[in-house]
C-alpha cells in the first residue's frame, strides 16, 4: 500500500474515532417506543428502526458496505462519501415529495447486482462503476425512507434516524471488512456477498408474487 | 489473493478503534430490541434457518457441495458455495412465482447421489463443469424451498434464514473436507461421500 493510501487510512480511522463520540452523544438520549412517529427521540428511533426492519434496506446496506470494504482505501473512502451525499439528497427528496411507489423492488435488484458485482466478482470493476453503485444505493435508500404524514419536526427526526442508521451501517461494515486481509477472510466476505445476492433475489421474487 | 486491496494490517490501536465503533452501534440499536416483539421477523428467520436442517436430503446435498469443494481445492472451495446459493435463489424464485420444474424431489435425491459419488470417486473435473453440475442441482433445491416460501409466517425473514442455513451447511462440509490434508482424512472424506450417495439412493427409492 502506498504512503498516500496509509495516510488516507489513518485519517479515516481518526475521523471515525471522533465520529463515534458524536454517535454516542446522539444515541444516549432516552428512547421512546420505536413505533410512535411522535416528537423527538421517538421519531428518531422510528426512523432508525424502520431502516433496519426493512429487508431491502438491510441487504443493500450490507452489499454496498461489503463491496466498498473490499476496495482500496481511496475508493472505499470516496465511495462512502458518495453514498452519504446521495443519501442526503434522497432523504431530502423523500421529505419534500413523499414516498415513491415500487422503490423497494429497485432496492432489492440493486442489492443483488451490487452484491454480485462488487462482492462476488470482486476487483474487476473500475472505480467509477463502484462510485456509481454507491451513489445509486444512497439515493435509493434515501428516496425509499419517506416519513409518514405528520408534523414536520417529527418527520425530520425520523429522517435523521434513518440517516444515522444508514451511515453507521455502511461505515462500520466498510471499516470492519477493510481489516480483513487474510485470503480466507476475503473469501468469507465473497461468500457472504453471494448470500446477500441470493436473499435479495428471493425477496424480490416474493414482492413480484405479491407476498 | 490480495487483489490490490488495502495492505494495512490491524494493530492494537485499530482493534481499540473497532471497540469504539461497536459501542455507539450497540447503544443505538439496543432500544430497538425492546420496541419490536420477536415473533414475526425472528420467528420467520428461525423457521428459515431450521428448514434445510429438517430435510435430510437437503442436508446431505449441502454438505456434499462443501465436501466436494474442499476436495477440489482452491478456487472451487469457495466458488461452489458461492454458485449454489445464487442458483438456488433463482430456483427459489421460480418456485415462488409458480413456475413448474419437473421431478424436483427426484432431482434433490439425485443431487445427493451424484455429489456423493463425485467425492467418493475423487472426481476432479474442470471448475466450470463442477459449477454447472452444482448449479443444476441447486435449481431443484431452490424450487423446493421456494414453493413453501409464500406460506411461511414471515416469508422475507424465512428466505434469508434458509439461505444462511444453506451456506452454513456448506461451511460444515468444507470443514469436514479440509481433513483431506491427511491420508486418513482423505479416506474419511471419501467415506463420507459414499454415505451421502447411499443416503441419496435411499431417498430416491423411498427407503428413507
Amino acid at each position: 500500500m502506498t504512503d498516500g493510501g496509509a495516510r488516507a487510512g489513518r485519517r479515516l480511522t481518526r475521523a471515525l474515532r471522533r465520529g463515534s463520540w458524536g454517535g454516542i452523544a446522539i444515541v444516549a438520549s432516552p428512547a421512546a417506543s420505536a413505533h410512535t412517529a411522535g416528537d423527538g427521540a421517538g421519531a428518531f428511533y422510528a426512523g432508525l428502526g424502520h431502516l433496519f426492519s426493512d429487508p431491502a434496506h438491510v441487504l443493500l446496506l450490507l452489499a454496498i458496505g461489503l463491496g466498498l470494504g473490499l476496495r482500496p482505501s481511496p475508493t472505499a473512502r470516496f465511495g462512502t462519501w458518495s453514498f452519504c451525499l446521495t443519501l442526503l439528497v434522497g432523504l431530502g427528496a423523500a421529505f419534500g415529495f413523499g414516498l415513491l411507489p415500487g422503490l423497494d423492488r429497485l432496492l432489492l435488484a440493486l442489492a443483488a447486482v451490487t452484491a454480485l458485482s462488487l462482492v462476488v466478482v470482486g476487483a474487476v470493476l473500475p472505480g467509477w462503476a463502484v462510485l456509481g453503485m454507491a451513489s445509486l444505493s444512497g439515493l435509493a435508500i434515501g428516496l425509499d425512507s419517506a416519513p409518514p404524514d405528520g408534523p414536520w419536526q417529527a418527520s425530520l427526526m425520523m429522517l435523521s434516524g434513518t440517516l444515522l442508521g444508514a451511515l453507521m451501517g455502511v461505515v462500520y461494515v466498510v471499516v470492519i471488512v477493510g481489516y480483513f486481509q487474510k485470503p480466507w477472510q476475503r473469501i468469507g466476505v465473497r461468500v457472504a456477498g453471494s448470500w446477500i445476492a441470493a436473499s435479495a433475489l428471493l425477496v424480490l421474487a416474493l414482492r413480484f408474487a405479491g407476498v | 489473493m490480495h487483489n490490490g486491496i488495502n495492505q494495512s494490517t490491524p494493530t492494537a490501536g485499530s482493534r481499540a478503534l473497532l471497540r469504539w465503533l461497536l459501542l455507539p452501534a450497540l447503544m443505538a440499536l439496543a432500544p430497538l430490541a425492546l420496541a419490536h416483539e420477536g415473533a414475526g421477523v425472528a420467528g420467520g428467520l428461525l423457521s428459515g434457518l431450521l428448514h434445510p436442517l429438517a430435510g435430510p436430503d437437503h442436508v446431505c446435498a449441502m454438505v456434499a457441495v462443501g465436501l466436494w469443494g474442499a476436495f477440489l481445492g482452491s478456487p472451487a472451495i469457495w466458488t461452489l458455495p458461492v454458485v449454489f446459493p445464487l442458483v438456488m435463489a433463482f430456483g427459489g424464485a421460480l418456485g415462488v412465482l409458480g413456475v413448474h420444474v419437473p421431478a424436483v424431489e427426484i432431482g434433490i435425491a439425485a443431487s445427493a447421489i451424484v455429489l456423493g459419488l463425485m467425492v467418493l470417486c475423487a472426481a476432479r473435473p474442470a471448475l466450470w463443469i463442477a459449477a454447472v453440475l452444482v448449479g443444476v442441482f441447486a435449481i431443484f433445491h431452490g424450487h423446493a424451498h421456494g414453493t413453501e416460501l409464500p406460506s411461511a409466517a414471515n416469508p422475507l425473514a424465512y428466505s434469508i434464514g434458509f439461505v444462511v442455513s444453506t451456506g452454513l451447511l456448506h461451511l460444515f462440509g468444507i470443514a469436514f473436507g479440509l481433513l483431506t490434508r491427511w491420508p486418513a482424512g482423505r479416506i474419511a472424506v471419501r467415506a463420507g461421500g459414499m454415505l451421502i450417495a447411499l443416503a441419496g439412493g435411499a431417498f430416491l427409492t423411498g427407503i428413507a
